[in-house]
């Protein structure tokens, strides 16, 4: 509770600090929703001339890839900023600061800043996830939707992870902006490789997506399972959950690691 | 001549001085190139009966050359521009015995000349060890060079102006990043244009970004008569008088209006 109370003071701050330039926000806000506007934009101009994507219709498509951007703006909201620049505070040393703090330097960068920018990915995928969803006649039992919420839960902590490893990989002095910028780039991210289903890719990039960079589990196996899609392996459906764990679980202790690593540097 | 020369060695040199991201950015290239090659061939292989405008064939030929033109047409020209407007470094420039804007010229110029070196070249291996067939229509292949060349210069008006805005706006970041959206998915560089529902066509008509990517790729990967080639580097031309008219009056209006800060 005490987290709570001091997140929102925090992001108070924040905002009050951003709102100062509050030409730069809104400015900000607009660019990002018309880039996410265009993508969307985009998709429609790609299935103005198509039906389907292997077996996949634009409305089940367009259900999958909302649903992972959902978890993933939540996601960004408190992990994409502080990891972006990670290897910016690392270089400059003011990452001894957070240190320093009463509290563990992770907890007190993903508390001390909230990423409005995602603002109008969330809003955007929220219309489409909705008008997708009401074009498809998805059969709502109790166990589907506990199944989907329980990936969706998974699917954030998944997107986290990813965000967290790229991150940590600062500790090694590599930059980590270019590794942020491979993985989630709106144009050349290989994030956007599961906008779509996974099996336009070959099988080596499809095993990348579920094993390496488990980006398939936010969006392509549960999601298609719900629809009742012919997946490439219909039991890795109820895997998310597990890989949530495992992604979690690495993501945290590659971290701890790090901050071992930075201390035995003594910088 | 010889300045200008030296302007772009410069622009060789600083471009290539950190050498440490050009293989991120490589990799991206090649991550977009697979997924745009990975998606459309999907769409072509589960969509075989359906009346699209363009050919399977076609469409692969048209996502990989404009991606590799890609790799050597887009330029800094408008954050250049910008950081000497911030930092008033734009007041050392001016006061130079050479014109502002040939000088930015030059350096694009540089720029483009590095990463053909280090983008265009290595993806070019790249696509010919991987990808099967013919690229472009050999026939054609001098007027799809012409039209490169009319796109580049086009390209470098339009940035030019942007950039110039700054005179008035201070910053054009956000401007920028308006434009940058409309003009990935405008300039045909993400989806071949003529794929366009009928009301973006039309908008299309009235604006220059279809002349950057659609139209010279568009020349290079489908045949078409003599008569369309000309009609498609007309279109360019008349957009390279208009931008270069424009940009000329955005310069002198410019001029008058800079603030330098920074003192």
């Amino acid at each position: 509770m005490y987290l709570l109370k001091m997140y929102r003071h925090f992001v108070g701050i924040y905002m009050k600090g951003k709102l100062a330039y509050h030409f730069s926000l809104v400015f900000e806000l607009i660019a990002n929703t018309i880039q996410i506007g265009v993508y969307f934009a985009g998709f429609m101009v790609i299935f103005h001339n198509f039906d389907n994507i292997a077996g996949w219709t634009q409305n089940e498509v367009l259900f999958m890839f909302t649903t992972s951007w959902l978890t993933y703006s939540l996601s960004c909201f408190f992990f994409w900023s502080p990891m972006k620049d990670m290897g910016e505070l690392i270089r400059t040393g003011k990452f001894d600061l957070y240190l320093t703090k009463p509290i563990g330097p992770m907890l007190y960068m993903v508390l001390q800043q909230f990423q409005y920018t995602f603002i109008p990915r969330l809003v955007l995928s929220v219309f489409f996830w909705i008008y997708s969803m009401s074009k498809l006649s998805i059969n709502w039992t109790a166990g589907n939707i506990a199944l989907y919420v329980i990936n969706m839960i998974s699917a954030f902590v998944i997107f986290s992870s990813i965000t967290v490893f790229t991150g940590t990989i600062s500790f090694w002095t590599i930059k980590s902006e270019e590794i942020v910028s491979l993985l989630t780039n709106n144009n050349h991210g290989l994030k956007n490789y599961t906008d779509y289903p996974i099996t336009i890719y070959g099988k080596g990039i499809s095993f990348l997506l579920t094993f390496v960079i488990p980006y398939a589990f936010t969006g392509y196996y549960p999601v298609g399972h719900l629809l009742g899609k012919d997946l490439l392996h219909p039991e890795y459906a109820y895997l998310s959950p597990l890989m949530a764990l495992i992604a979690g679980g690495a993501a945290y202790l590659f971290w701890t690691i790090g901050l071992r690593h930075y201390n035995s540097a003594g910088a | 001549m010889r300045k200008y020369v030296d302007l772009a060695m410069i622009g060789i040199k600083e471009h290539t001085a950190y050498l440490n991201s050009v293989w991120a950015n490589f990799l991206a290239k090649v991550i977009y190139l697979y997924m745009q090659f990975a998606l459309w061939n999907a769409l072509f292989n589960s969509n075989s009966g359906s009346n699209i405008p363009l050919s399977h064939v076609e469409t692969i030929r048209y996502i990989i050359v404009a991606t590799v033109i890609s790799t050597f047409m887009e330029c800094d020209v408008i954050a250049w521009i910008n950081g000497q407007i911030q930092s008033g470094d734009v007041a050392n420039q001016l006061i130079r015995p050479i014109d502002y804007r040939f000088m930015i010229f030059s350096k694009h110029i540089g720029t483009s000349a590095a990463r053909f070196m280090m983008y265009t070249i290595p993806l070019g291996i790249l696509i010919a060890v991987f990808y099967r067939g013919d690229l472009f229509i050999k026939d054609q292949l001098v007027y799809g060079i012409i039209s490169i060349l009319l796109a580049y210069m086009i390209q470098f008006l339009y940035s030019l102006i942007i950039g110039l805005m700054a005179f008035w706006l201070i910053v054009t970041w956000p401007l920028n990043m308006l434009l940058a959206a409309i003009y990935k998915l405008l300039s045909g560089s993400w989806i071949p244009t003529v794929m366009f529902p009928e009301l973006l066509t039309t908008i299309n008509m009235f604006l220059p970004f279809r002349a950057i990517y659609a139209i010279p790729v568009t020349v290079i990967t489908t045949p078409m008569s003599f008569d369309n080639i000309c009609e498609n580097l007309g279109i360019q031309l008349i957009w390279l008088v208009v931008l270069f008219s424009l940009s000329e009056v955005t310069w002198i209006v410019g001029k008058k209006k800079l603030v330098v800060q920074g003192g």
